[in-house]
């Protein structure tokens, strides 16, 4: 909401500035009235410098930083863990969604959102029970190794007729972070850059699904990205 | 009447006393250039963006870069003001000759730059303030570089000496213009015209030489040593082109 | 102790030279009028005294200094005119204190008690007096600077007669309980008959005449009578103006080396003898012709 008056602010303070200006063009500014300024501008200035300190240290941005080889661990280890059936390992955070169905048909089609790459696993389940279970799992949002893996969004799992559809999550999912930064007159010295530039690891979303011993997936050859896991 | 015996340091310390009484409207063209460009700031000095699997990431940069930058415009415009006829003939009322006159100035831009600098590095301060209570900020504080006293110290150091040695150029800019209107064209062309030169032939230019001499001298004592040097070249050179300007022709 | 000391200044513009070669010295402790007509260059005299510009050729020196860039011709000089400038954001009380912070004989009490007497309001600003106001501000820096060389460039414009008579009275008397060297030039000569001691007159650039005034009122006489007796009685004689009145009568300004016998003898042949004032004597020395603006209208 704030935001939106920004431009409105910045439009306001201008047309005061210049009205400052104009008027101050007819009557000279006292001496006693720019001193109070300076001295006003200076107080706030101190009082926002204590309590911005205070406020950094207390902000309810994320505690945790991870670091880059543990961030490429999870994703291996998670892949890994797919890969071998081993899902039960996988840590409660990483799971982000799931869905159960109920379907009886003998065989069913994936159909996948085509701005949506997730790597899908196929696991065979040992009845038939005619649920489909589907799974989605993170290795997690790391922005300059801060952990913002509880933002994601899950995808979206439906089943149609004989289609199972998986889709992006509704809306478009945004995070706004905001980064306080050295200006260029300590950076030159201590580093810390003048790029602004933060390395954002984001890993793809895999899913699993389950699906019932006897259901066969149709169109088999052209879902190359399906990817039976063997126990 | 006995003549009076003068001291060079006692005029201009009533000199400099008066011309910040008098300039004193500077400080408070200072406060609203600063408030301004926290205004501007407010939008973050930068941005990255971020964006797949039906996810987008902005991440705005916030910090007082702009509000040095306005400050060292500031600073430029100031001393620029103080060569012009009307601020010169000023000290023809009392007591003064060329050199006090100049000297005073340069003590008022120093003091100018302190005040200048210091409310500058200080106003992220008030930045942080106004975006995390009314605009909803999201801090990433533990990487935003920590609060350390020393990275603070060493700001305020480097950007006061950037802006005094800015207002030296300016007060230098000033002095020649004083000498003929003809150098407020001359410079600019020069600049430019060096820069298409370099372009055309493949060199870096020179501006981009000079401006990374101090831009990217990492050793702080050596930017220390290189600022000083430059502006006391600056000023030195000034106080003798305006040592010769007749005043109230 | 010769506080000027000029020999063959020269200042030219462009290619006019506005001072050509003026000679001239002044005394410690007096009062000097510069007169001369509008141009010929008494200001320019007067900034190049007081340090503002510097001359093309020749010399100057104020108390045995160049005065352009000597803080020590600064400290005991002060020029006042109505171009005085100082910074607008100070009120006049300000000015005054700047004042009294820099020049080392200044008197605060004095300064305040004329500044009370002439009505100033202590919070006005100076550039929003009118011009007789802002005169007499200068004025009164000028006066309570106490600067052992106190230089006023026609100090009453714009003042009305009571200011004029009002500062004259203050200047005299300041000067008399605080004697300093002073240099007024103006226009209004006859205003100040009683207050000079010296008058310098330029013309052409150059030191016409530099005398005391008591000379300067017995240097010329004036004769009115006949037109052929006033042409016989002033053929060998310097003549300074004539001028026709009616129509056989001719006045005629001539220097003065008539003795008792001759002056006896004019006033046997009907001639009328007046004495000339300094004032209307420098007005006829530093005319272009010899004759008066009556010339414009004849023949209409």
């Amino acid at each position: 909401m704030m935001l939106t008056i920004l431009p409105a602010a910045i439009v306001f303070f201008l047309i005061l500035i210049i009205a400052a200006i104009v008027i101050k063009g007819k009557k000279p500014v006292t001496l006693k009235f720019t001193y109070r300024l300076l001295l006003t501008y200076f107080i706030v200035l101190c009082i926002s410098a204590a309590t911005a300190a205070f406020v950094m240290g207390d902000s309810t941005g994320v505690k945790k930083i991870v670091s880059e080889e543990n961030i490429s661990k999870n994703v291996k280890d998670l892949e890994k863990q797919l890969n071998s059936g081993r899902y039960a390992e996988i840590p409660r955070e990483s799971l982000i969604k799931h869905s159960s169905f109920d379907y009886h048909q003998p065989s069913i089609q994936v159909r996948i959102n085509e701005y949506f790459n997730p790597r899908i696993f196929i696991d065979k389940k040992e009845l038939d029970d005619g649920v489909i279970d589907v799974y989605a799992y993170t290795s997690g949002l790391y922005i300059s190794g801060a952990d913002f893996t509880n933002q994601i969004k899950a995808p979206t799992f439906s089943i149609m007729n004989d289609q199972l559809e998986i889709n992006p999550p509704d809306n478009q999912q945004e995070i706004n972070v905001s980064m306080i930064k050295n200006e260029f007159t300590i950076t030159q010295f201590i580093g810390g850059g003048t790029t602004f530039f933060e390395p954002i690891e984001h890993n793809e979303t895999m899913i699993l699904i389950r699906i019932p011993k006897n259901l066969t997936i149709q169109d088999e050859e052209n879902m190359y990205f399906l990817q039976y896991i063997n126990k | 009447m006995s003549l009076s015996t003068v001291n060079t340091s006692k005029v201009v310390k009533q000199q400099y006393i008066l011309k910040l009484k008098a300039n004193f409207d500077a400080f408070s063209s200072l406060v609203w250039i600063q408030l301004l460009a926290i205004l501007f700031s407010l939008g973050g000095v930068a941005s990255q963006g971020f964006q797949s699997d039906g996810m987008s990431v902005s991440i705005k940069y916030f910090s007082a870069d702009m509000v040095i930058a306005f400050t060292m415009i500031w600073g430029l415009v100031t001393a620029i003001t103080i060569t012009t006829k009307p601020y010169r003939y000023y000290d023809f009322s009392f007591v003064t000759n060329r050199v006090t006159s100049s000297l005073s100035n340069i003590l008022y831009l120093c003091t100018a730059s302190v005040i200048g600098g210091v409310t500058a590095v200080m106003a992220k301060g008030l930045l942080i303030i106004i975006g995390y209570f009314f605009l909803d900020f999201q801090l990433l504080d533990y990487y935003s570089q920590p609060f350390h006293v020393r990275d603070f110290l060493i700001g305020n150091i480097a950007t006061v000496l950037y802006i005094i040695f800015i207002c030296s150029i300016g007060y230098f800019i000033g002095a020649l213009a004083q000498i003929s209107k003809l150098f407020i064209a001359v410079i600019p062309v020069l600049f430019v015209g060096s820069m298409l030169l370099d372009g055309m032939m493949g060199r870096e230019p020179i501006a981009m030489k000079i401006l990374s001499f101090y831009f990217q001298e990492s050793s702080f004592s050596l930017f220390v040593v290189k600022t000083l040097i430059s502006t006391v070249l600056f000023f030195a050179a000034s106080i003798s082109i305006l040592n010769r300007m007749e005043v109230r022709k | 102790m010769k506080v000027i000391e000029c020999s063959n200044l020269t200042k030219s513009y462009l290619r006019k030279k506005v001072l050509n070669q003026l000679t001239f010295s002044i005394e410690e402790n007096t009062i000097t009028g510069l007169i001369g007509k509008n141009g010929v260059g008494k200001t320019t005299l007067l900034k190049i005294l007081a340090g503002y510009i510097k001359q093309t050729s020749g010399e100057i020196n104020v108390f045995s200094e160049k005065p352009f860039n000597s803080l020590l011709v600064s400290a005991n000089t002060i020029f006042v005119d109505d171009q005085m400038s100082f910074p607008s954001p100070l009120q006049l009380h300000e000015i005054l204190q700047a004042a009294g912070s820099l020049y080392p004989n200044w008197d605060m009490t004095f300064a305040n008690r004329l500044f009370h007497y002439f009505s100033f309001d202590p919070k006005h600003y100076h550039n929003r007096l009118s011009k007789g106001k802002t005169s007499t501000f200068n004025a009164i820096i000028g006066l309570a600077s106490r600067a052992p060389l106190t230089i006023f460039d026609e100090p009453t414009t714009g003042m009305d007669a009571a200011a004029r008579r009002d500062f004259y009275r203050a200047l005299l008397k300041d000067y008399l309980t605080y004697p300093r060297t002073i240099i007024i030039s103006s226009h209004h000569l006859e205003e100040l008959e009683n207050l000079l001691e010296d008058v310098l007159l330029i013309k052409d650039g150059n030191n016409h005449l530099h005398l005391p005034i008591e000379e300067l009122k017995e240097q010329a006489i004036g004769l009115k009578g006949a037109e052929e007796t006033i042409l016989n009685w002033t053929k060998d004689r310097e003549v300074y103006y004539k001028n026709q009145i009616g129509t056989n009568t001719l006045y005629a300004v001539v220097r003065n080396e008539f003795s008792e016998q001759e002056l006896q003898l004019a006033k046997e042949n009907e001639i009328e003898i007046t004495s000339v004032s300094p004032s209307d004597l420098c007005v006829y020395l530093t005319g272009e012709t010899k004759r008066g603006i009556d010339d414009v209208f004849i023949d209409r």
